[in-house]
């Protein structure tokens, strides 16, 4: 394979529902070493999106190549050993631990005896140690979700070629802290040689890890490209329908969001 | 914080020690079983029998060989297959009310049944046609719902759940058409059948069960992780690995081959598969690989027992077993509930 060359690319997806059209003519690539950020407003396709793109929605029309075959050519566990998602709506179990959790990450691979130590490994690099021997169902939802995180970090190790990581909303119960900590992995992972595509809704935090961003809206790509030229105040306010301004604190800059001034 | 630490992982030790104490109790309870009826056959007798026949009256040797011995082994299998169906359907529907009867294979088996008694053809085949009518009637039923196991976007699980419900509805109502419409001598056959009853038990059908046991058992082992993936939903499950569609229809499969034989040949026996599940997952923990065994030795100590109730409480009468499984398991389900170690079911 060519080096660089994209582990995921989409071309042209469209996907209706009855008459809504929900996806429109959505291309985008996700290449090994970029974390790309997919934003938009609620409701504009971003997790449809992401089924498609992980192969478990079929699109009306367009096509989906992981790692140069068509996503639909690959069975449920080839495609989890190129290919690991953390969804939004992860159930939590009752009766299994913290650590037994993170090792089905490592379901689709098949050594299994390397699972505990890898799950070992991915606990403490998300600073959860502590929690490996507690049962799921008593985490708050922010430890669950850092968890979810660390079984997707053991399904990548490893991956065959360069692996694939889809995060829908990962930072969705997390306070600021951690926030930057799970980014800060994702954004990493990246660096090692992986593609990462991450569906996020702060956009202070998207223009500071986020190598590239589509934006979605509307079910269509309105603009996609470099962080530092799509994370601009006078797009986002358009699109968002809400005022955003910079704040440069030192060398570094943050996007705030405000509301809009009320007329009158 | 410390402490609640400790005995999650406490409890992860213990399960696979509580798994082992539960495979010792069977072979004990067993022993009991069959020693323990109309005629009972002291310890010595009951050594004696495997060591040295000859010290052993006729009389014991063929109650514990022809009556005895394959009773407690139906009893023991048609226990352990409907746990098993239960623990399945309950790790795939992810619905702690999972039944395996909501997969329409009891009410499709009770259909069968019922229509055998009612134009009087049970004797048939040497008796055979009533357990082999119950089979293709649950597996009819099950059939039907087969139509529904399609992807994710139809609504998947939820929708197989809503399908089931239907079709018990409307086997039920073919049931009381039939109910209905038999004679007295038909009627009461009918409703002993669907109390359930291990009396008829025979070494052939003792070795048809456990060849379905074995066979719906292995379907259900082949699963267990993919049955724990399942825990964290359909689609997170699908992008660990799992073929969620070929899983769901190998689960239905086994419960249906397991439920549809201990059917066949003992009626339609409630609560063990519901409950038996539930109280390996209290015990255990929940992972499939120690639920699925911990069910099966669970749901058959529960009914040998309730077994031995049903011929030994009112003989030389006999009580329907079906009564018995509640009032045995149930104050041992609830006394594992209210304990504070158990793991959350």
């Amino acid at each position: 394979m060519i080096p660089n060359a994209p582990s995921l690319v989409a071309e042209g997806i469209t996907l209706s529902r009855d008459t809504r059209r929900i996806l429109d003519r959505v291309s985008l690539a996700v290449t090994p070493g970029k974390f790309l950020a997919v934003i938009g407003p609620n409701g504009a396709g971003k997790t449809t999106l992401l089924s498609v793109l992980s192969g478990l929605l079929k699109a009306d029309d367009g096509r989906v190549m992981l790692n140069g075959r068509e996503i639909s050519g690959y069975s449920p566990a080839e495609r989890a050993r190129h290919c690991a998602v953390m969804r939004q709506d992860n159930a939590r179990p009752s009766g299994m631990t913290v650590l037994e959790a993170v090792e089905l990450g490592r379901l689709a691979h098949n050594a299994a005896d390397d699972a505990r130590p890898l799950a070992r490994q991915m606990l403490w690099q998300m600073d959860l140690s502590d929690l490996a021997d507690r049962d799921c169902s008593r985490l708050s939802g922010g430890e669950w979700q850092r968890v979810a995180f660390a079984r997707t970090m053991a399904q990548l190790s490893g991956a065959e070629a360069s692996g694939l990581l889809l995060l829908d909303e990962p930072i969705s119960s997390l306070d600021p802290l951690h926030q930057h900590q799970l980014l800060g992995e994702a954004r990493r992972l990246a660096r090692d040689g992986h593609g990462v595509l991450a569906i996020l809704h702060d956009l202070n935090l998207t223009a500071h890890y986020a190598d590239e961003v589509a934006l979605l809206a509307a079910g269509r790509i309105h603009s996609s490209g470099p962080a530092s030229e799509i994370m601009q105040p006078s797009v986002l306010s358009e699109i968002y329908g809400c005022r955003m301004t910079e704040i440069r604190d030192g060398g570094q800059r943050a996007l705030v969001s405000l509301p809009l001034p009320s007329v009158g | 914080m410390n402490a609640a630490r400790e005995n999650d992982s406490r409890r992860r030790g213990r399960a696979h020690g509580r798994l082992w104490l539960l495979a010792s109790l069977f072979p004990l309870v067993l022993l009991a079983a069959s020693a323990l009826g109309a005629v009972n056959i002291g310890l010595a007798d009951l050594w004696n029998l495997v060591a040295a026949p000859a010290q052993v009256p006729e009389i014991v040797r063929a109650v514990f060989w022809e009556i005895r011995l394959p009773r407690v082994l139906l009893a023991a299998l048609v226990g352990a297959a409907l746990a098993l169906a239960g623990a399945g359907v309950q790790g795939l529907f992810r619905n702690p009310l999972a039944d395996p009867a909501l997969i329409g294979v009891s009410a499709g088996a009770a259909l069968g049944a019922v229509v055998c008694f009612f134009f009087g053809w049970e004797g048939l085949l040497g008796g055979w046609l009533l357990p082999l009518a119950a089979f293709v009637g649950g597996w009819l039923a099950v059939l039907v719902l087969g139509i529904f196991n399609t992807g994710f976007a139809a609504g998947g699980t939820a929708k197989l759940i809503l399908a089931g419900v239907a079709l018990n509805a409307m086997l039920g109502s073919a049931l009381g058409f039939f109910l209905f419409s038999a004679s007295d001598d038909a009627l009461r056959s009918m409703t002993f059948w669907t109390l359930g009853s291990c009396a008829s038990a025979q070494w052939p059908q003792v070795v048809v069960l456990l060849i379905f046991l074995a066979i719906g058992g292995m379907l259900l082992w082949r699963n267990a992780r993919s049955l724990d993936a399942l825990q964290f939903g359909e689609e997170q499950a699908a992008h660990l690995g799992v073929s969620v569609v070929r899983v769901r229809r190998e689960i239905i499969v086994a419960a249906a081959l397991l439920v549809g034989a201990a059917t066949a040949f003992a009626g339609t026996i409630g609560f063990i598969g519901l409950v038996a599940p539930h109280m390996a997952r209290l015990l255990l923990g929940g992972l499939h690989r120690l639920v699925l065994p911990g069910a099966l030795l669970l749901g058959a100590m529960l009914l040998v027992l309730a077994d031995l109730g049903a011929r030994t409480l009112a003989a030389p009468a006999e009580l329907a077993v079906g009564i018995l499984t509640a009032v045995i398991g149930g104050p041992f389900f609830l006394w594992l509930l209210r304990r504070p170690s158990s793991w959350s079911a």
